[in-house]
């Protein structure tokens, strides 16, 4: 670590006087604020009710609910509380286009989180995306100061900022535009790639924003290749239009599946995805409102019945019998399911912490996908039926067995 | 453990618009973990012209469990306990969110005294004077604001200085009064057993 503690702490409350704290103090914040950390959102992870927060504010959330075992067995959404089950996978798109939007933002926020994740032993999923933030020195950076300390001093900030009149925090908090704009081109100037990504994705047709150096091509949906209109994020992670998962040939399906990566979207069907909605309505004015009017269009010609209204009461993969195993405080890595209701398969190859479990469905479709705190899980680990004395690793049995206990019996819920 | 980032960041808040939105916050001890949160009476009930302190507690798991809010100012309120201003109200507890903030909270602690829910009391004696004889609920509302909640900045103050002049330091003149809802008296008990 570069800084020292106090210099870390301070920094939280007296702005760093650089351009790219005075860009992160304008819009941004403002439209990709988690509303959990009260940060720019990382890794974000878009609920099937079209809000957003940060891959461990979700987690975080998610898990105190069982805890307090106030919430039932479901989770509710921090903002709307909309009933939940599936912990969704993080967006990837969108964790590049705020790179690529923000990349000074971003980037720091992404250092900092990842601090966070790795004190909590829920680390994210890693991309590809270049920033390469290495486990090791996050963890060495974390045990040369105690957390109580940071505390006593942090406060002792607090008080001198509010004592004060005038603090410079809030001063700072206007927009001087031409900052901003010297700031964005400058960022255009450091010709700013993601690994050959946006070079790539270039083409004629492309819009980009002058005040931000985003383009068209950051948010296209990759059913109609065409920029994202009215937006929804599926379980897995995967933006599109809201019209072209709605209207799709396969409507006799009963579920809701994603053509990216053809993993089954459990639960409700997505709703808008207001914040990146008027974000593009704001960004790209005529192009979003040229692909609002194509896409009325095509709403009226089609007379496809909407999948969204047939997929509104459907009563998912749960089981329907009238009394379910629920495993409290272990989710599948596969579907999110959280917690994981009914059979439950465990891997024995895999740390302890955060470790990697999936539900009957998951374990079934023979897939092996991706965990969810970027477990190392291969097809190679040999997993155990939740509950049953199949192991002989003891300590792992006994482990388990201290799950099942926890587990309860628990009413099938109404749907 | 505590997020300090994102209680700084609330407390920031809070300062910004403290006089148009009716509460503030200051810390009440060393660390982010204890806070002071006051909150004006609302216009148009018997709460009227009061000022109310609040003692906050955050958990460590904060902002994912709620925090501990509790009335310092003694309160003539159904849901709120007269003998310990224990609080009764359902986002403090099983109903809270992470995305709610200590400002919000403090708000709806606003909103509780000018919608009180006798239905669901804190206190049951409050509760039964709310519900069977409303007048001297009012009444006996009003004065409790009177008596325990009436003070300006310039009212501690003098109280205040009123403590110095008998001997005692101003520190912990201020604290004493705040711990006792700016009763005069009572402070001064404080002060004198210790």
């Amino acid at each position: 670590m570069e800084t020292s503690d106090e210099e870390k702490i301070g920094s939280a409350l007296v702005p760093v006087k650089n351009d790219a704290a005075e860009e992160f103090s304008n819009d941004v914040t403002d439209v990709f604020t988690c509303q959990i950390c009260l940060e720019l959102v990382h890794k974000p992870v878009v609920n099937a009710c079209g809000h957003m927060f940060c891959f461990l504010c979700v987690h975080l959330t998610m898990n105190h609910g069982w805890e307090w075992a106030v919430h039932g067995s479901e989770s509710s959404c921090p903002l709307c509380r909309r009933q939940y089950m599936h912990f969704p996978r993080v967006c990837e798109q969108l964790h590049f286009f705020l790179l690529h939007a923000f990349p000074d933002a971003y980037r720091r926020r992404c250092k900092e989180a990842h601090v966070e994740e790795i004190r909590s032993k829920f680390v994210s999923p890693q991309f590809d995306d270049g920033l390469q933030l290495d486990l090791t020195e996050a963890i060495v950076g974390e045990s040369s100061h105690s957390d109580l300390d940071s505390g006593k001093q942090a406060a002792k900030e607090a008080v001198e900022t509010i004592s004060g009149e005038g603090s410079p925090l809030v001063a700072d908090t206007r927009v001087d535009p031409q900052r901003t704009n010297s700031s964005s081109s400058r960022e255009q100037e450091d010709g700013y790639d993601l690994e050959g990504r946006s070079a790539n994705c270039k083409d004629e047709n492309e819009v980009s924003s002058s005040s931000t150096g985003v383009a068209t091509s950051d948010l296209k949906c990759s059913v109609c290749n065409d920029l994202l209109c009215r937006p929804v994020v599926l379980n897995c992670g995967h933006v599109f239009c809201e019209e072209c998962i709605t209207s799709r040939d396969d409507a006799e399906e009963s579920a809701l599946r994603c053509s990216t990566c053809s993993s089954i979207h459990p639960g409700q069907s997505p709703s808008l995805f207001l914040e990146l909605h008027d974000y593009l309505d704001k960004t790209f004015p005529s192009e979003y409102a040229r692909r609002q009017r194509e896409m009325a269009e095509r709403n009226n010609k089609s007379c496809v019945p909407k999948k969204s209204e047939q997929l509104s009461n459907k009563p998912g993969d749960e089981e329907k019998s009238s009394f379910r195993i629920v495993h409290l405080g272990v989710g599948c890595d596969g579907c999110g399911m959280f917690p994981m209701i009914g059979r439950g398969f465990h891997c024995m190859g895999c740390e302890r912490v955060p470790g990697y479990d999936l539900c009957l469905s998951c374990y079934e479709s023979q897939t092996t996908p991706a965990g969810r705190f970027n477990q190392k899980h291969t097809r190679e680990h040999r997993m155990v039926e939740i509950g049953t004395h199949a192991s002989e690793d003891d300590e792992y049995v006994e482990d388990i067995d201290d799950l099942t206990e926890v587990d309860g019996i628990l009413p099938s819920p109404e749907f | 453990m505590l997020d300090v980032s994102r209680v700084q960041k609330e407390l920031v808040e809070i300062e910004r618009d403290k006089n148009l939105s009716g509460v503030s916050i200051s810390l009440a001890g060393d660390d982010l973990a204890r806070m002071r949160g006051t909150i004006t009476g609302p216009v148009g009930t018997p709460y009227e012209g009061g000022i109310f302190t609040v003692d906050i507690n955050l958990p460590t798991a904060y902002p994912f469990e709620p925090p501990k809010m509790q009335f310092i100012t003694k309160v003539w309120h159904p849901n709120v306990s007269s003998q310990n201003g224990a609080i009764c109200l359902d986002i403090l507890k099983d109903q809270w969110s992470p995305a709610l903030t200590l400002k919000t909270a403090l708000l709806s602690l606003q909103a509780l005294l000018s919608t009180p829910e006798p239905d669901d009391p804190q206190d049951a004696v409050v509760a039964q004077q709310y519900l069977r004889d409303y007048n001297t609920f009012v009444g006996t509302a009003r004065y409790w604001t009177e008596t325990f909640a009436r003070r300006g900045s310039v009212g501690i103050n003098e109280k205040v200085a009123k403590l110095v002049e008998m001997g005692f330091s101003e520190g912990a003149a201020r604290s004493a009064l705040e711990s006792c809802g700016g009763d005069e008296n009572a402070a001064l008990e404080k002060l004198c057993s210790g």
